[in-house]
C-alpha cells in the first residue's frame, strides 16, 4: 500500500465530517507513513507486515509508540492524542500504546528530575561515584545527565548537545576529549573531574 | 550491538580507544555474526521511516564516538561497512523499541545519492 493510500484508508475511517486529516509524511517517498498533525500533536502512522506501527508527538518529541492491527484502533487512538488526552488516558483506553518513564516525565514536565533519578539507579559501579557527585552539585545537578558509553551533561531537557563528556578510561580514571577528538582536555579521578566540570562550565 | 559495563567501557591494551568500540568493529566485520539494531530512541521526526532514522544517525556518526553517541558511531560503522560488504544488511534484523522493522528497511544503507 502506497503513503497516499493510507492516509486514504485511515481518512475513510475518520469519515468526512472530522476535524483531522491523515497526510503523507514530510519525505513523502515509497513507505512513508502517515502523519495526523493537530496543533502541538501529532500521531505517524507506518504500514508493516506485522500492522500499523505507530509513534505518537508533541511539539518535536515522541512520547509514545505502538502497534495496532485494525484501522479502528489506529484511528481511535489517532484522535484521542490529538485531542489532548494525555499519556495515561490515551494507553488506558488503548493498551497498545506503550511509553517509557522518562517519556511520561516530558509530558508532566519534570523530565530531569527523572533522568537524574535513573541515571544514578543505573550507573555502573564505575560511573556510580561520579554521577553522583555531579547530582549533588549545585551546577552541574540543574544540568540534565545522560549515560550509556559516556557519562554526558546537556543545558536542559530539550538540548542535543552534549556541554561534556566523560569516558571512564579504567577503574577510578576518567577522561575528557578535546573538541577535536584528537587527545585528552583533561584526565584524572572522579573529585579532579567535578572541579574541572565545573571551572569549564559554570 | 550493545556492550555495556565497565569492562566495555575501559580503554584496553595501551590506546585511547574503549573496548565497545572494537566489539562493534569486530562484530560488523565478522560475517559469522547476525547483527539485531533497535532504532528506538534515537532522534527522529514524524515523517520519518526506520530508513531515515538510520541516514540521520549515521550522518551524526561522522563526528565520531568522541564526540557524539555511541549508537550513532556504530550506525556509521554500519553504514561505512556496506560499501564494501552487500551482504551486511541481510545479516541485521532492524527493530524500533523492540517491534521489528524490516521492512522500512529495504533499500542500501549507504547515504542518500551514493552507490
Amino acid at each position: 500500500m502506497q503513503d497516499r493510500d493510507l492516509s486514504a484508508v485511515l481518512n475513510a475511517e475518520l469519515g468526512d465530517e472530522s476535524l483531522y486529516r491523515f497526510a503523507p509524511g514530510s519525505r513523502a517517498v515509497a513507505g512513508s507513513p502517515a502523519v495526523l498533525a493537530h496543533e502541538s500533536y501529532s500521531i505517524a502512522v507506518h504500514l508493516n507486515a506485522d500492522g500499523y506501527r505507530l509513534s505518537f508527538w508533541r511539539t518535536g518529541r515522541e512520547l509514545a509508540h505502538g502497534w495496532a492491527s485494525s484501522v479502528s484502533s489506529v484511528v481511535g487512538a489517532a484522535v484521542l492524542w490529538a485531542e489532548g488526552s494525555g499519556l495515561e488516558r490515551l494507553s488506558a483506553a488503548y493498551p497498545f500504546v506503550k511509553f517509557s518513564e522518562l517519556q511520561l516525565a516530558y509530558e508532566q514536565g519534570r523530565a530531569k528530575e527523572v533522568q537524574w533519578r535513573i541515571v544514578l539507579e543505573s550507573a555502573s559501579a564505575g560511573y556510580r561515584e561520579l554521577v553522583d557527585l555531579a547530582s549533588k552539585d549545585k551546577f552541574l545537578g540543574e544540568l540534565f545527565p545522560q549515560l550509556g558509553h559516556r557519562f554526558t551533561l546537556s543545558e536542559n531537557e530539550n538540548s542535543d548537545h552534549a556541554l561534556a563528556s566523560v569516558f571512564l578510561a579504567r577503574p577510578e580514571w576518567f577522561v575528557i576529549f578535546r573538541p577535536d577528538g584528537e587527545g585528552f582536555e583533561f584526565e584524572g579521578g572522579v573529585g579532579v573531574v567535578i572541579s574541572y566540570l565545573l571551572s569549564k562550565l559554570a | 550491538m550493545t556492550f555495556n559495563g565497565d569492562p566495555y567501557a575501559y580503554f584496553q591494551g595501551g590506546d585511547a580507544v574503549p573496548q565497545w568500540t572494537k566489539e562493534v568493529r569486530s562484530a560488523i566485520d565478522n560475517p559469522g555474526v547476525n547483527l539485531a539494531v533497535d532504532l528506538g530512541g534515537l532522534p527522529s521526526e514524524e515523517g520519518w521511516t526506520a530508513m531515515d532514522v538510520f541516514q540521520a544517525s549515521a550522518e551524526r556518526g561522522k563526528v565520531g564516538w568522541q564526540n557524539g553517541p555511541g549508537t550513532d558511531w556504530g550506525m556509521r560503522q554500519i553504514q561505512i561497512s556496506s560499501f564494501d560488504d552487500p551482504g551486511l544488511a541481510g545479516r541485521i534484523d532492524w527493530y524500533m523499541n523492540g517491534a521489528d522493522v524490516n521492512s522500512e528497511m529495504t533499500g542500501s544503507l549507504l547515504p542518500p545519492g551514493v552507490g
